[in-house]
Formats: C-alpha cells, sequence, structure tokens
C-alpha cells in the first residue's frame, strides 16, 4: 500500500481523495483524485528481499483544466522522496466534461509501509 | 554446434565483429531477436486481455505491427480495428486500463507487460545467441 505520507500528500492539494474510487453517493461534484495500488516492484537481493516498492496510479478527475489542475497534484508527487512518477495520459470525457489525468506511481524504500 | 561465441585469436575476433558491423548481418540478428521479445509481450497481454472478454473481439484485435527501421529496429504492439458494436479496440482498452469518472479502472496492459519482461528479455538474448553462433559456424 502507498504510504500515509504519501496519502497526505494527495490530501493536501487540497481535492478530496479516495481510495480505489468513490461509493456513488459520496462521489464530489467538483474535482478529486482517486489513488489505487496495482502492483508492486521489489527489490531481491542474495535470495532475500531487500526493498519493499509499491506502483499504482494516481488519477485527477477536473473540469478546471485552464486553471491548470494538475499542477498541485505534480508539486505533491514531486516533493515526496522515494517516490517516483510519470503522467501516463490525459483524456478528456465528453460526456462528463471531466479532463481525466492519470500518473504512474512508484513509491520505494521505507515510505512504503503495508 | 559450437557453444557460446568462440574466438580464435585478436584476427579472428575482428573479422568476426567485422561480419556482426554489416548492417544486412546486423539486421539479420536484430530483426528475429525483436520478434522473439514482442511476441512474448504479445502473448502475455492477449492472456492479460482475456480477463476482460466482451465480445472477444478486443482480445482478437491485439496485434504486432510491421517492424520499421529508425533509430534501430523497433516494432507496436497495439489493439487495432473495430470491435462488432462498433467501438474502438484501443479505446475499450484504454477505459478498462485507465478507468474514466464513472467507470472504475482495471490495470491489465501495464502489469502484463511488466510481468512479461524478464522472460521477453532472456528470450530474446537466447535468441541473439543463437542466431550469431549459427553465424559464425558457417
Amino acid at each position: 500500500m502507498f504510504s500515509d505520507r504519501f496519502v497526505n500528500a494527495l490530501k493536501a492539494t487540497g481535492f478530496p481523495v479516495a481510495h480505489f474510487g468513490w461509493e456513488k453517493e459520496r462521489l464530489p461534484a467538483g474535482d478529486y483524485i482517486v489513488f489505487a495500488e496495482d502492483g508492486a516492484n521489489d527489490f531481491m537481493t542474495g535470495n532475500r528481499h531487500a526493498e519493499r516498492a509499491t506502483e499504482g496510479t494516481v488519477d485527477l478527475f477536473t473540469r478546471n483544466y485552464a486553471q491548470n489542475a494538475a499542477e498541485p497534484v505534480e508539486q505533491a508527487l514531486e516533493g515526496l522522496t522515494g517516490v517516483a512518477w510519470s503522467l501516463n495520459s490525459i483524456q478528456y470525457e465528453e460526456d462528463t466534461r471531466y479532463v481525466h489525468y492519470e500518473w504512474v506511481v512508484g513509491e520505494y524504500g521505507e515510505g512504503s509501509a503495508v | 554446434m559450437a557453444k557460446g561465441l568462440q574466438f580464435e585469436g585478436l584476427s579472428a575476433f575482428a573479422e568476426q565483429l567485422k561480419r556482426l558491423g554489416d548492417k544486412s548481418t546486423v539486421d539479420a540478428v536484430m530483426k528475429p531477436t525483436l520478434y522473439e521479445g514482442a511476441g512474448i509481450y504479445a502473448d502475455a497481454l492477449r492472456k492479460a486481455a482475456e480477463a476482460h472478454v466482451d465480445t472477444g473481439d478486443m482480445v482478437d484485435s491485439i496485434t504486432l505491427s510491421q517492424m520499421k527501421e529508425g533509430d534501430g529496429w523497433y516494432t507496436s504492439l497495439g489493439f487495432a480495428g473495430y470491435d462488432s458494436k462498433g467501438v474502438a479496440n484501443a479505446i475499450k482498452a484504454a477505459v478498462i486500463e485507465s478507468g474514466t469518472s464513472t467507470r472504475p479502472k482495471h490495470p491489465f496492459i501495464r502489469p502484463a507487460l511488466k510481468a512479461a519482461k524478464e522472460n521477453a528479455e532472456a528470450a530474446m538474448s537466447a535468441k541473439m545467441q543463437e542466431i550469431i553462433e549459427n553465424m559464425m559456424e558457417v
């Protein structure tokens, strides 16, 4: 799992944050973040487990594309030591008018406490 | 059959490198090697996509592009065409992989390719070794 430090950094952006998804009745009307783990990239050496690494995604759904809503999310990720990230895609949803940013994220080392 | 690369003296080594340095020879090594690895990635992606079968068209649409030469040889793996409902298979795959504001994500492409990486690299290395050994025997 991503660490509390990681989740708190996302929450500090000011966007509502959910893990894996929102319950339908709690889905924010405005912009929001969803993060999810989808795998590990642990480091093995000398036939033993040496380092834990969690991989997953952070998704921002925003209707404020012109206000560069993605910037605080990238700043939050950038400010976390032991976190590697890359913007994977930006997609526009015609039916909801959301712009969907997806970052692929890896959290390595002590920050990644399961 | 020779086991591994065998060189006899520097002049023979230089001659063998020269043979490998010739573009047509390099191409003859690189193209089958690349296909070997790409095939493993394609199989892994197909297997992962089978967990998301609706019409089955998306799985069937997984294709490797024709090999092209740019800065080295390359090919690409993707979802081609449209399903029987008229939806682009690539869009369908992207929606499953990344989700939308109304649909949860189910990543299957990135995890499948990542899991296949080690096998693909090993297979490519073995294929390259095999081709070079065969060349050296001629």
